[in-house]
C-alpha cells in the first residue's frame, strides 16, 4: 500500500518562531507546513492524511486548547504537540487529558521537540490503524441483518443458544444457523473473537467522539429488539 | 447753653415723631440764635449798629452743614423767629428791617452749605482744599450777599460814609463766618468722637489753655497797660498751641475768645485799639483778627494732615510688620551686599538663630558652605533682571541651620526699593515635608508600577520566550544544516540574520521593562506622544493576545512633542490599558481597545483609551479616581488614583466617560512643548528646582 509521507503542521502566530521551527523540522527530515492561525490550518487540512500538529497555546482568538477541543470532534483528530510560553500545569493537564501527545514549553529543546514529533507521528499511525480496524468491524456489523444483530447482541452478552431462542421466540436451530452466519460475517473463529470485536465496538461506541463519527455504530439493546 | 440745644435736636432720638422733632428744632434753634445774637449786640460799638465779629450767622451755617438739605427748613423757620425775637425792641435796627436779612442770608449760606456738604465729606474743612473753598465762601460770598440789602439801601440813600461802613459790615460777617462756623460745625458734628477720645490729661490741657488765653487776652486787650501795640501778638503762642494740639476746632474757639475779648476791650476803651477814633479802631481790629485767623486756621489744617499721614504711615508700617511677623515663611530682607536688615519670627524657627544674631550678618550664614560660592552669581543675576521669582532656577537649594544641619528650601526673591537703596526680600519655605511627600509619592508610583508589571508577568514572559524560542530553534536548525552534506551555508546565513533580529526583539522588551521598573528621579523631557504609546503597546501586546483583545491605535500624526516624564506617562498608559482589558474580561465577543491621540485647542495633547466593555456604572463615574475605590475583586483601587496624581503632576487632567454605544473611555491631557511654562504642581516645582 502506497502511503503518503506524514506532514508536520506548525501553527504559531509568531512568524519568526514558526519559521525557526519549520527550519528545524525540515532539517530533521520532515515534511513541514506552517500556518499563522488555526483557521488556516483547518482549511488546508486533508482528512485522513498522516501527520501531526504543533500547536501554539497562546493563539490570537480561540486559543490552542479550544482548537484542540474542536479538532477532537472530528472523526480523525490529529495528534497534537502543544507549545506554550509558560509551563502552566492546569493547562497542560487539560491538554494531556484531551489526548495531546506532549506539552512543551518555549524555548523548546531540539531533542524534546523532535522526540515529541516522533511520538506524535507514531500516535497518529497507531490511531489511524486503530480507526481502520474499527471501520472494518463497523462494516462487518453493518452487514448483519436486523435478526443477526439481535442474535449477535444476545450471544456476546453470554447467552446460550437456547436462551437466545427463547428470547427471540424462535427455535434453537435457527439461532444456531444465524449465529454461524454472524461468526462468518465477523470472520470470527471462536466466541472469544466475537466477544473481543463486540468489545471494541462497544468501547468505541461509548467514546466521546462516537457521536461525531460519520458512521454511527449503535448496538441495539435486547429490549429494543424485544419490541421489534 | 444755646448751642447745646442744637446738638440735642440734631441727635434727637429717631423714635421721636417727625412733627415734634421739627418743632423742637425750630424752637431750639430760634432760642440759640436769639441768645447768640443778644450776646453779639452787647459787643456793638456804641455809635454803630455793627460789631467786629458777627457770629449768629455761623450758627445757621453750621446747622446747615450738619443736616441734609431736606431737613433744613426747620432751621430756616427757627432763624426767622430768632432774628425777629432778637431785633424786637432793638433800637438800632427795627425787627421788620432785620427780617430782610433772612432770605439774603439763606441765599448766601445755602449754596455754600450744599456745595461743602457735597464735596467736603461728612465734616468739611478736613483738608487744605476744603478749607480753601470754605474760606472763599466765608470771606467773599456770604458777607457780600448778607450785607447787600442794608448796604444797597444806604447807597441809594446816598450815605456819605458808605464805603467805610460797607467794608466794616462785610468784614464783620466775614470774620464771624470764618471763625465761628468751623468751631461750631467741628464741635457739634463730632462731639461723640471727642467724648470717646477725651482724657483727663486732655481736659486739663484745654482748661489750662482756655484760662491762659483768657488771662493773656485780658492782659493784652482788656487792660490799659499803656503798652500800646507791643502786646498785640502776646496771645499768638497760645493760639499756636491750640492749633497744634486741638486742631481747627480748638484754634477757632481760641480765635473766637480773642475776638470777643479784644472787641470788648475796644468797646470799653482799653487795649491797643482804644486810642484811635472808634471807626478806625473797628477796622483795624477786624484786619488784625483776619490777619491772625487765616494763617492759624491753615496751620491747624496742615498739622492735622501731617498728623494723619504720620498715623497712616505708622499703621501701614505696623501692618507690614504684622504681616511679616505672622508669615508662615521665613522672611529676610537684605541689602545689595547680602547683609540682613530684617528677619521675622519664622526665620528664627527655621534657621535656629535669634533675630539679633541674624540682623547685620551676611545672608551667606544661612547657606551651606559648599554652595556659598554660587551666591554672588545668583544675586548678580537677580539684580540684572530683578523680577519677582524663585531663586536658583534649575537646581535644589538648601539652607543651613545654626547647628550646621542642612534642609531643602525654596526661595522667592523680590526687589524692594527703599529710601536707603534697593533691598532684596527673601521669602524662604522649608520644603522638607514636601520633599518627603514627593518621595513617598514616587515610592508609591514605583510600587504600583511593580504591581502592574507583576500582573503582566505571563504575557511579558511570552513576549520574551517567543524570540528566545525562535533563536534556539534557529540555532538547532543551523547546527543540523551545517552537519548535513553539503552544508546549507546560505540557509545558515539567513538563520543567523533571523537570530540577530530575534535577539534584538527580546532585548527591546527587556529594555522597556527595565525602563518601567527602574526607580528613578522625575525628569521632564520633550517627547513624541505616539512613540511612547507605541512602546507601551509592545508591553501589553502579549496580554492583549492572551485576553483575546484587539488593540488599535488612531494616532494623530505630527503632534508637537509633549512635556512629560516618560516613565510616569508610560505608567498612566499601562494602567489605562490594563483597566480597559480587565473591563472587557466579562463580555463575550468582540474585545477592542482603541487608543487615539489628538491635539486640543489649548495647547494640550489628549490621549483617549476606549474599551468595548460594559462601561462604568453611573454612580461610580465620580469615584473611580478616588484612592482605594475599586470595582474589581482583587483590585487595590490605587491604579487610577495614582494615574490621576501623575497626570495632575504633569499639569493635565484625567476623566472617564461612558461611550454612547457601550464601553468606557478614559481621557487625559498633557501639555505640549509650547506650553511648558504653564505646567504646574509637582511637575513645575520639580522642573524649576531640577535635579542637581
Amino acid at each position: 500500500m502506497e502511503r503518503p509521507a506524514p506532514i508536520v503542521h506548525v501553527v504559531d502566530d509568531d512568524d519568526s518562531l514558526r519559521a525557526a521551527l519549520m527550519r528545524l523540522l525540515r532539517a530533521a527530515g520532515y515534511e513541514v507546513q506552517g500556518y499563522p492561525t488555526a483557521g488556516e490550518y483547518l482549511l488546508a487540512r486533508t482528512a485522513g492524511a498522516p501527520g501531526c500538529v504543533i500547536l501554539d497555546v497562546e493563539l490570537p482568538g480561540p486559543n490552542g486548547l479550544d482548537v484542540q477541543d474542536s479538532l477532537n470532534r472530528l472523526s480523525d483528530p490529529p495528534a497534537i504537540v502543544f507549545l506554550s510560553g509558560e509551563s502552566d500545569i492546569p493547562m497542560s493537564v487539560r491538554a494531556m487529558k484531551a489526548g495531546a501527545v506532549d506539552f512543551l514549553t518555549k524555548p523548546v529543546q531540539r531533542e524534546q521537540l523532535l522526540s515529541a514529533v516522533e511520538n506524535a507521528l507514531a500516535r497518529d499511525a497507531e490511531n489511524r490503524s486503530h480507526r481502520q480496524q474499527q471501520n472494518v468491524l463497523r462494516d462487518r456489523f453493518e452487514s448483519l441483518t436486523p435478526r443477526e444483530r439481535s442474535v449477535f447482541t444476545l450471544v456476546v452478552a453470554g447467552n446460550l443458544n437456547k436462551q437466545v431462542a427463547a428470547e427471540l421466540g424462535t427455535s434453537e436451530r435457527t439461532v444456531k444457523a444465524q449465529r454461524a452466519q454472524v461468526m462468518q460475517k465477523f470472520q470470527a473463529e471462536s466466541l472469544a473473537d466475537l466477544v473481543r470485536a463486540a468489545d471494541q465496538l462497544q468501547v468505541d461506541g461509548s467514546a466521546p467522539d462516537a457521536t461525531a463519527t460519520s458512521k454511527p455504530c449503535v448496538i441495539p439493546s435486547p429490549r429494543k429488539v424485544e419490541r421489534d | 447753653m444755646a448751642s447745646a440745644s442744637v446738638t440735642s435736636l440734631r441727635h434727637s432720638r429717631p423714635g421721636l415723631p417727625v412733627g415734634i422733632r421739627s418743632a423742637l428744632t425750630i424752637l431750639g434753634f430760634a432760642a440759640a440764635f436769639f441768645v447768640v445774637q443778644r450776646i453779639t449786640f452787647s459787643l456793638r460799638f456804641p455809635p454803630f449798629e455793627r460789631t467786629t465779629v458777627w457770629t449768629p450767622g455761623s450758627l445757621f451755617f453750621a446747622a446747615l452743614l450738619l443736616t441734609p438739605p431736606r431737613r433744613w427748613w426747620p432751621y430756616v423757620i427757627g432763624l426767622s423767629i430768632g432774628v425777629f425775637a432778637a431785633y424786637y425792641g432793638d433800637g438800632a435796627i427795627p425787627a421788620a428791617r432785620a427780617m430782610l436779612a433772612v432770605p439774603c442770608f439763606c441765599a448766601a449760606v445755602m449754596p455754600g452749605a450744599w456745595l461743602l456738604r457735597r464735596w467736603g465729606g461728612p465734616l468739611p474743612f478736613g483738608d487744605l482744599r476744603a478749607l480753601t473753598a470754605f474760606t472763599l465762601f466765608a470771606l467773599v460770598i456770604v458777607p457780600v450777599i448778607t450785607a447787600a440789602p442794608v448796604d444797597v439801601g444806604r447807597y441809594l440813600a446816598g450815605a456819605d460814609d458808605f464805603w467805610p461802613v460797607a467794608v466794616r459790615s462785610v468784614l464783620c460777617v466775614a470774620l464771624g463766618t470764618l471763625i465761628a462756623t468751623p468751631a461750631l460745625t467741628l464741635t457739634f458734628g463730632n462731639y461723640r468722637g471727642w467724648a470717646r477720645s477725651v482724657s483727663w490729661a486732655r481736659l486739663g490741657e484745654s482748661a489750662v489753655l482756655i484760662v491762659a488765653l483768657f488771662v493773656i487776652d485780658h492782659l493784652a486787650f482788656g487792660l490799659d497797660l499803656g503798652a500800646g501795640p507791643a502786646l498785640l501778638y502776646a496771645p499768638l503762642p497760645l493760639l499756636i498751641w491750640a492749633a497744634v494740639r486741638f486742631e481747627l476746632a480748638g484754634v477757632c474757639w481760641a480765635l473766637l475768645l480773642l475776638a470777643f475779648q479784644s472787641t470788648w476791650g475796644a468797646i470799653h476803651g482799653r487795649g491797643p485799639f482804644a486810642g484811635q477814633a472808634t471807626a478806625d479802631g473797628v477796622l483795624q481790629l477786624q484786619l488784625f483778627l483776619l490777619a491772625i485767623s487765616l494763617p492759624l486756621m491753615f496751620l491747624a489744617t496742615v498739622i492735622r494732615e501731617v498728623v494723619l499721614e504720620v498715623a497712616a504711615r505708622r499703621r501701614s508700617e505696623e501692618r507690614f510688620r504684622l504681616v511679616v511677623e505672622s508669615a508662615p515663611n521665613a522672611i529676610l530682607i537684605a541689602d545689595t551686599l547680602g547683609q540682613i536688615v530684617l528677619a521675622n519670627a519664622r526665620s528664627e524657627d527655621i534657621f535656629g538663630y535669634r533675630r539679633n544674631e541674624l540682623v547685620g550678618q551676611s545672608i551667606e550664614l544661612l547657606v551651606p558652605e559648599r554652595y556659598r560660592d554660587d551666591l554672588p552669581a545668583d544675586l548678580a543675576r537677580f539684580f540684572a533682571m530683578p523680577s519677582t521669582r524663585p531663586m536658583g532656577s534649575g537646581r535644589d537649594l538648601y539652607g543651613c541651620r545654626r547647628d550646621g544641619s542642612e534642609f531643602p528650601i525654596e526661595i522667592g526673591l523680590t526687589l524692594m526699593q527703599t529710601p536707603t537703596g534697593p533691598h532684596v526680600l527673601y521669602a524662604i519655605v522649608d520644603i522638607t515635608a514636601r520633599k518627603r511627600a514627593e518621595e513617598a509619592q514616587q515610592e508609591l508610583a514605583h510600587a504600583s508600577r511593580l504591581a502592574m508589571v507583576g500582573e503582566l508577568t505571563a504575557s511579558i514572559a511570552h513576549e520574551i520566550n517567543q524570540p528566545l524560542g525562535a533563536i534556539l530553534s534557529n540555532a538547532d536548525a543551523a547546527e543540523m544544516m551545517l552537519e548535513a552534506e553539503p552544508p546549507a551555508v546560505d540557509e545558515v546565513r539567513h538563520i543567523l540574520s533571523d537570530i540577530r533580529k530575534d535577539d534584538l526583539r527580546a532585548n527591546d522588551v527587556i529594555q522597556k521593562l527595565r525602563g518601567l521598573l527602574r526607580k528613578r528621579d522625575f525628569e521632564m523631557q520633550a517627547l513624541d506622544l505616539n512613540d511612547i504609546i507605541a512602546e507601551v503597546i509592545v508591553l501589553v501586546r502579549g496580554e492583549a493576545r492572551r485576553r483575546g483583545v484587539t488593540v488599535e491605535n488612531q494616532f494623530t500624526q505630527n503632534l508637537p512633542p509633549v512635556q512629560c516624564d516618560k516613565v510616569q506617562l508610560q505608567q498612566i498608559l499601562l494602567n489605562l490599558f490594563l483597566n480597559g482589558m480587565e473591563a472587557m474580561a466579562v463580555i463575550p465577543g468582540d474585545k477592542r481597545l482603541t487608543i487615539y491621540t489628538t491635539m486640543r485647542e489649548n495647547g494640550c495633547a489628549e490621549v483617549g483609551v476606549c474599551d468595548s466593555g460594559p462601561g462604568i456604572a453611573p454612580e461610580n463615574l465620580a469615584r473611580i479616581f478616588e484612592p482605594f475605590f475599586s470595582t474589581k475583586k482583587a483590585g487595590m483601587g490605587l491604579g487610577l488614583s495614582i494615574s490621576r496624581s501623575l497626570v495632575e503632576g504633569h499639569g493635565g487632567r484625567i476623566w472617564a466617560e461612558n461611550l454612547p454605544d457601550g464601553g468606557a473611555i478614559f481621557r487625559f491631557t498633557v501639555h505640549t512643548d509650547g506650553r511648558q511654562s504653564e505646567v504646574k504642581s509637582v511637575g513645575r516645582k520639580k522642573s524649576l528646582l531640577g535635579v542637581r
